[in-house]
Formats: C-alpha cells, sequence, structure tokens
C-alpha cells in the first residue's frame, strides 16, 4: 500500500545474428558498465527499474523490471532474424503488467522510458508493434539504429527519438550506454520537475547523428 | 504550458514524445536559445483594484463560495453548505471516509498480489504470437530465462540504508545570482495563535549544490494568522527568487490590508461569527476573499517588477545565457488566512485560502475522531499526475480563475497547515496520511501530544545519516512504523490511539532534535527519509489553543 513512485526503464536490445561477434560481446559489456554507473547515483538507485528485452526470430523479456539494487546483468547471445515487430508487442504487455497507475490510493510510476538498439530491419510487422505500444502509456522512446543497415525511416515510425549511430565498434557501444546511463539519471533527477519544461536528455555522443 | 515528459501513466497524449528535447551539446552558455516561452519579458505592471464596497465584496464572495460549492467536497461552506450548519457538513465526512476505505480495500489487495507473486506474462504470450509468423526459428542456446520479478524483495529501508552513504552534501555554488539560505526556520506567536515554519534543501540539491526553491513566509496581525508557501519551478534556476518574493509580497500585503480592514470594519469579528447561513457572515468572508486573491495579484505584480531587476542584470543574464523571463520566475502559491473566533463560547477559525499548483493545505480538528478530524482545502492543480502543476501566472490570476482556487470555510479545527509537494507527496493520499503528517510532527516532538510519557517502547527511532556537512545521523520517530501495513484503515485506527502513542515518541526515547519547536521542526522536515524523495521540502503548522487552559 505504500508503494514509491518508481521509473521504469525498459531496454530493448538487437540480438539477431547481425549482431554476432564484437557487437553483442560490446553490448553485455554495456548493461554491466551502465549498472555500475547507475548504483553509484542515489536518485536512480531509489527511483529506477530496469527491464531487458530482448529479439532475434522472436522476442522475449529475459530480465523482468527489477530494482536497480537487484539487477544481474543478462548474458545475451545472438543469432536470427530481427522482429522488432515482436519486440515492441512483448514491451507493451510488459509495460500493461508491470508499470502501476495512479489511482486516488495509490501513487503510479513514473512513465518509462524506453532504448530501443538495433541493427537491421524489422523482419517482421513493425505496424502491429507499432500499434500495441500506442495503446499504452510510455514517455519517451529514444531508438538508436546502428550500422549501415539499420533503417531511419523505420525508427522514425516507432519515435520522434532517433539516433544513428555508423558503426558498431565496441567503443561506440560503450558510448552509447553511456548515453543511456546518462538519460536515466536526468530523467531520475528531474522527477520532481515541474511541468512547463520537457525533460532535457544529455547531448548524445560525439558521431552520433539525430535524425530530425 | 507543455506538459512535463516524466509522468505518470495514465491518459498520456500520443504526442507527448514530441516535446522530449535534446540538450544543446556543451557550449558557452550564450549560445542556448532562449526559452520558447510566451510570457511577456516585462508587461505592464498589474493594477491591482482595491475591493470598494461591501456589495461588490459580497458578489465576490459568493463567486468563491459558487466555486466551493461546485468542487463540492471537504469543506465547509458555500452556497449549498452555508445552509447546512457547520455540524452538518462534518457528518458527511464519515461516509466519505467510509467509501474511500472500502475503495482501498478494493484495490490494494489485488495489486499486492499482482507484484508480488505473479510472473510477468508477457514473454510466453509474446513468443507464441512471433512464431506463428516469423520466419523459421534458428536454435540456438537458450538466453538467461526470466526470473519471477522480485523474487528477492529489498524493502525501502534498505535501499535507503544503501543510497544514505551515496547521498553528497555539497554546498550552493555561486555564480553571481542571488544566493538562498541552507535553510530557514521562523516562529511568530501571539496568545491566539503560534506559527511555525520551516524549508530545508532537498537532497538532490544538496547533491548538485543547487539552492532550496521553496520559500515560506508567515505573519500575524492582531487577529489574523498569516502564512504563505511557494515552491520555485524545478526546472527554473531563478525561480527561488519568483517563490521568494511572492511569499514575502503575499505576507506582507495581507498583514497590512489585513490590520487595516479589521481597524476599519468594527464588527467584522461578529459578522464572521454570525450564523454561515446570514448575509453578514457571507460579506465579512467575502472581504478576506477579496484580500486573499489578491495577495496572489500583488504576487505576480511582484515578480513582475523583480523581472524589471534581473532582466537587465548582466550577471542573471550571463548565468541563464539569455535576459531573464518572467517564466523564469514561476513558483507555486498557496496562501491561508486564520481568524480565531469565539463563538458562543466555543472555538472556531475561519480560513480563507487560495492554492495555485500542488503542495497542500489541510485543517486539523486534533481532539477529533479519525473521520472528521481531517480537511484538505483546496486542490492541487496537478491533476492526475503529481509532478505536473500550475503556477502563478498572468492567465491565473484574472478574478474569475483565482475566485476557483480561493475556498472559505469554519471550523473547529486548531492546526492549520500549508506545505509544498516535497512533503505532501510523502503523505500520499492526502485525505488520509496528513493524519500521519500529524502524528509524526508529535511524535519527533514538535507539536504537543497527549498522553502519558512512558519508557520508550519499540518500535524505536530509526537513524539515518544526514546528508549534511557533519554527517552526523539523525534518529527519527515515523507514525508509519505503528502502522499495519495490510490494513488500509490503519490510520484511523492509529488516529484514535493518539494518546497511547506517546511511548513511541522521541521524548520517550530521551531524544531531542532541537531547542524550540521551530528548530525540531526544521531538524525533522531535513532529516525524514522517504525512498524517491528528495525534493525541497517547505511547511508551515498554524497552531490555535484548544482552550483557556492551552498555553501557546
Amino acid at each position: 500500500m505504500d508503494y514509491i513512485r518508481r521509473l521504469p526503464v525498459y531496454l530493448l536490445l538487437d540480438c539477431s545474428g547481425s549482431m554476432s561477434g564484437e557487437p553483442i560481446v560490446a553490448v553485455n559489456q554495456g548493461i554491466k558498465a551502465l549498472i555500475s554507473e547507475l548504483k553509484g547515483d542515489p536518485k536512480a538507485l531509489e527511483t529506477a527499474y530496469l527491464s531487458v528485452i530482448t529479439f532475434d526470430s522472436s522476442a522475449r523479456q529475459v530480465t523482468p523490471l527489477t530494482e536497480l539494487m537487484l539487477f544481474k546483468e543478462p548474458q545475451l547471445s545472438t543469432g536470427g532474424a530481427t522482429a522488432l515487430g515482436g519486440a515492441l508487442k512483448v514491451l507493451a504487455d510488459c509495460v500493461k503488467n508491470e508499470v502501476r497507475t495512479t489511482t486516488d490510493t495509490q501513487k503510479g510510476d513514473w512513465k518509462p522510458l524506453v532504448f530501443l538498439l538495433t541493427d537491421g530491419a524489422p523482419t517482421d510487422n513493425i505496424d502491429e508493434g507499432i500499434e500495441a505500444i500506442k495503446s499504452v502509456s510510455i514517455g519517451n522512446v529514444i531508438a538508436c539504429g546502428a550500422g549501415a543497415n539499420a533503417n531511419s525511416n523505420t525508427l522514425k515510425k516507432i519515435t520522434n527519438n532517433v539516433l544513428m549511430m555508423n558503426n558498431l565498434t565496441a567503443g561506440d557501444m560503450a558510448q552509447f550506454f553511456a548515453w543511456v546511463s546518462d538519460s536515466i539519471k536526468v530523467s531520475s533527477n528531474s522527477i520532481d520537475a515541474k511541468p512547463g519544461e520537457a525533460v532535457q536528455l544529455p547531448p548524445p555522443p560525439q558521431g552520433f547523428v539525430i535524425v530530425p | 504550458m507543455e506538459k512535463s515528459d516524466l509522468k505518470p501513466t495514465a491518459d498520456i497524449p500520443e504526442d507527448s514524445a514530441k516535446t522530449l528535447v535534446w540538450q544543446e551539446r556543451a557550449e558557452p552558455a550564450a549560445n542556448k536559445s532562449p526559452a520558447p516561452e510566451t510570457d511577456k519579458p516585462d508587461g505592464e505592471p498589474m493594477k491591482i483594484k482595491q475591493p470598494s464596497g461591501a456589495s461588490r465584496l459580497y458578489s465576490d464572495a459568493a463567486k468563491s463560495f459558487s466555486t466551493l460549492n461546485r468542487a463540492g467536497e471537504n469543506f465547509a461552506a458555500g452556497a449549498a453548505a452555508v445552509k447546512a450548519a457547520a455540524e452538518n457538513t462534518v457528518k458527511e465526512l464519515p461516509k466519505k471516509i467510509e467509501r474511500a476505505g472500502a475503495a482501498i480495500a478494493a484495490r490494494t489487495k489485488p495489486k499486492t498480489d499482482l507484484t508480488k507473486s505473479e510472473p510477468p506474462k508477457a514473454p510466453a504470450a509474446a513468443k507464441a504470437e512471433q512464431s506463428a509468423k516469423t520466419a523459421p526459428e534458428t536454435k540456438r542456446p537458450p538466453e538467461t530465462p526470466a526470473k519471477p520479478a522480485e523474487e528477492k524483495h529489498l524493502s525501502d529501508r534498505e535501499v535507503m540504508e544503501h543510497t544514505a552513504s551515496i547521498w553528497q552534501y555539497k554546498s550552493i555554488a555561486d555564480d553571481g545570482t542571488e544566493q538562498h539560505s541552507e535553510y530557514h526556520e521562523k516562529r511568530v506567536k501571539a496568545p491566539f495563535a503560534e506559527i511555525i515554519g520551516a524549508r530545508v534543501r532537498g537532497k538532490k540539491h544538496k547533491h548538485d549544490g543547487t539552492n532550496c526553491d521553496d520559500y515560506f513566509e508567515t505573519a500575524l496581525t492582531e487577529d489574523c494568522a498569516i502564512s504563505v508557501v511557494c515552491d520555485g519551478a524545478g526546472s527554473r534556476t531563478l525561480s527561488r527568487i519568483g517563490a521568494r518574493v511572492s511569499a514575502e509580497t503575499a505576507a506582507g500585503y495581507l498583514k497590512s490590508s489585513l490590520t487595516e480592514l479589521f481597524g476599519k470594519e468594527a464588527d467584522l469579528k461578529s459578522k464572521l461569527s454570525a450564523d454561515m447561513n446570514a448575509p453578514e457572515f457571507m460579506e465579512g468572508c467575502g472581504m478576506i476573499a477579496a484580500l486573499v486573491r489578491d495577495s496572489a495579484r500583488e504576487a505576480f505584480a511582484a515578480q513582475q517588477n523583480e523581472l524589471k531587476k534581473l532582466s537587465v542584470d548582466e550577471k542573471y543574464t550571463k548565468a541563464l545565457g539569455r535576459p531573464a523571463v518572467i517564466s523564469d520566475l514561476s513558483c507555486t502559491f498557496l496562501a491561508a488566512v486564520v481568524v480565531p473566533l469565539e463563538i458562543n463560547g466555543a472555538r472556531q477559525a475561519l480560513t480563507v485560502s487560495v492554492q495555485i499548483g500542488d503542495g497542500c493545505i489541510c485543517t486539523i480538528d486534533s481532539r477529533a475522531g479519525s473521520e472528521s478530524c481531517l480537511r484538505l482545502i483546496g486542490e492541487a492543480d496537478s491533476g492526475k499526475f503529481s509532478g505536473e502543476t500550475d503556477f502563478i501566472s498572468e492567465k491565473n490570476i484574472v478574478p474569475d480563475v483565482i475566485g476557483s482556487k480561493t475556498r472559505v470555510g469554519r471550523s473547529t479545527a486548531d492546526i492549520i497547515m500549508l506545505m509544498t509537494d516535497g512533503v505532501a507527496d510523502d503523505y500520499f493520499p492526502a485525505q488520509h496520511m496528513m493524519k500521519r503528517l500529524y502524528l509524526d510532527l508529535c511524535l519527533n516532538g514538535i507539536l504537543p501530544m497527549a498522553g502519558e510519557l512512558t519508557a520508550g517502547e519499540d518500535p524505536a527511532p530509526i537513524r539515518y545519516r544526514s546528508v549534511s556537512m557533519s554527517q552526523q545521523s539523525v534518529a527519527l520517530q515515523y507514525a508509519k512504523q505503528l502502522l499495519n501495513p495490510d490494513d488500509p484503515n490503519a490510520i484511523n485506527a492509529l488516529w484514535d490511539k493518539r494518546e497511547m502513542l506517546r511511548c513511541h515518541s522521541l521524548e520517550a526515547f530521551r531524544m531531542n532534535i532541537g531547542d524550540s519547536p521551530e528548530e525540531r521542526l526544521r531538524v525533522w522536515l531535513d532529516n525524514y527519509n522517504e525512498r524517491g524523495s528528495f525534493d525541497d521540502r517547505a511547511i508551515t503548522v498554524i497552531r490555535l489553543p484548544r482552550d483557556e487552559k492551552d498555553d501557546i
């Protein structure tokens, strides 16, 4: 009965075959670095809850929405196609099941923050996924397309906030996760900010392009 | 005004994602584009019309009454309520609380089950859907399976004990702009009322080395107690200045105008003591309501005057990266005037208040039972989403709007509290939990506590390291510890046995957190720990003597 208002954060990570090798190793390291960084921030520790959803030929929630202090990073492996539409549907289901809404007697959670990382074009029906996430309350979806095969037009259909990174090097991945970590910190910091202002996310890393 | 991107879930507009703003890459402040607000940067100063005749005042009163009527709850006034005697309106409350209690019972239970035991259904469902239509599955080693949610659970206290060591204390960075003190506490006292107030810098601002944006001011006239509390917009770096000028100006205006009014209208108190149906009662209320409303307009006028200074001051232009605009001074505005009355030998208090934006104004009758002791006055404009609020602005100080935010009532309450959301959010839902706030103030020696003083009984006060220069730990008692978490009606049960709770007070444990009530209020405000609560906090408590023997 005395729930705190959480900041739910969902990471949607592409684990298709093209991510194998250096990229997925970098993703695994990136999550690790993200968690260790956030664990040093008291605002994030008190409010942020993290979940990981992965997708290849299908999509699944690998880590349910978990308290930061209890979060154990999953070991991700790759293979298969790019079921991005499916991932969005899983996301919609998770938000429906896990995120608490405000009632007269209970504080609801903050709107979830979603970070999507993909390196290719979706191989399933993306429109169904987009429909699904429209039906739930999500604060910001930030989509990051990595490498030459990522399609910014497709990502733009999901969200207005699209970042492109040119390649899939370990260095770029590390930068991406560092930026995600900064964004979560800024968001947990802005939780009591008054409206009238959009939450300002930190500037994206060098070499990342914001798709207008 | 745009809405914050960070909203709790519910009714989010579909295009909300559009409002996300990418911050400029770190560049000299001067290159930042000015805020897109359309507020007039230095509009002509507001003309404040002084109420002139009784008839006009009467219609003002009727306006605020009819609004009240529409809002239709909690407080004993309004055209309809005026028809009912004061005691009749009190009778409404038990039913409401009963209903609310049932609602909690209905809602809390399934919710608990959901989070504690139900594993997320999503993966399985989604997988089934997917395999039906995607390309053939590639065989690959299974990933770490999804663990059931919260197989291990950390209590809020465990998390806070951990974060207590991580919060940093940084003194306020001086950038040449107006700096506010780390904290402030104040007490004013007269035979008929005492007001204590305090504000403290939130942990977030301590961690970041930034100013406290909350401000309060209190005052007493020969007849009235006055309190104004303002919360500067968190996203505006100069909002603390808006909060200060608003609180100081409104309290000052109320003090002088009320002194004048009571001097001029010799029979005002008897009007206010009249039957609540009587025209003279409404007339009297109307006079005070007009002043309270005007205090908000005075506050906004003062913001505009302040802006004239700031917008041509290089230090501010440098700090902002552009000239200051009126919205840089945005703050909430909560003001209350309390007139203690004696009606047929019984003590009552007339309360006239206005609330713009979030926070809470409530009255408590410390002698009443749990079902009728608490009334919330005014509504936070935040609606469903807390964290969204309204500020004093040109549009909401026009007579119709400000009238709709004005509340008048008379009751047997002896405690009137005003607070910013930094406190109110920790006592959610306010219609029940403001009782817990009152008990916390008693348990920690800030308000007097009835009952026999014995040796301390468990649960003992909880000690956390303070986020301060000294880092010493401060033990505080929490009424929450005494609540049965499974009983939605627990707060009412606790309230009704409050005279037996003194054994849990700091005093019973031979602890004392300050030499005066206001110091204890400030130390408590600065140190009580609530998970996810790191905003600035400000609260004022007006206390009226309960009877001749009650010495304040």
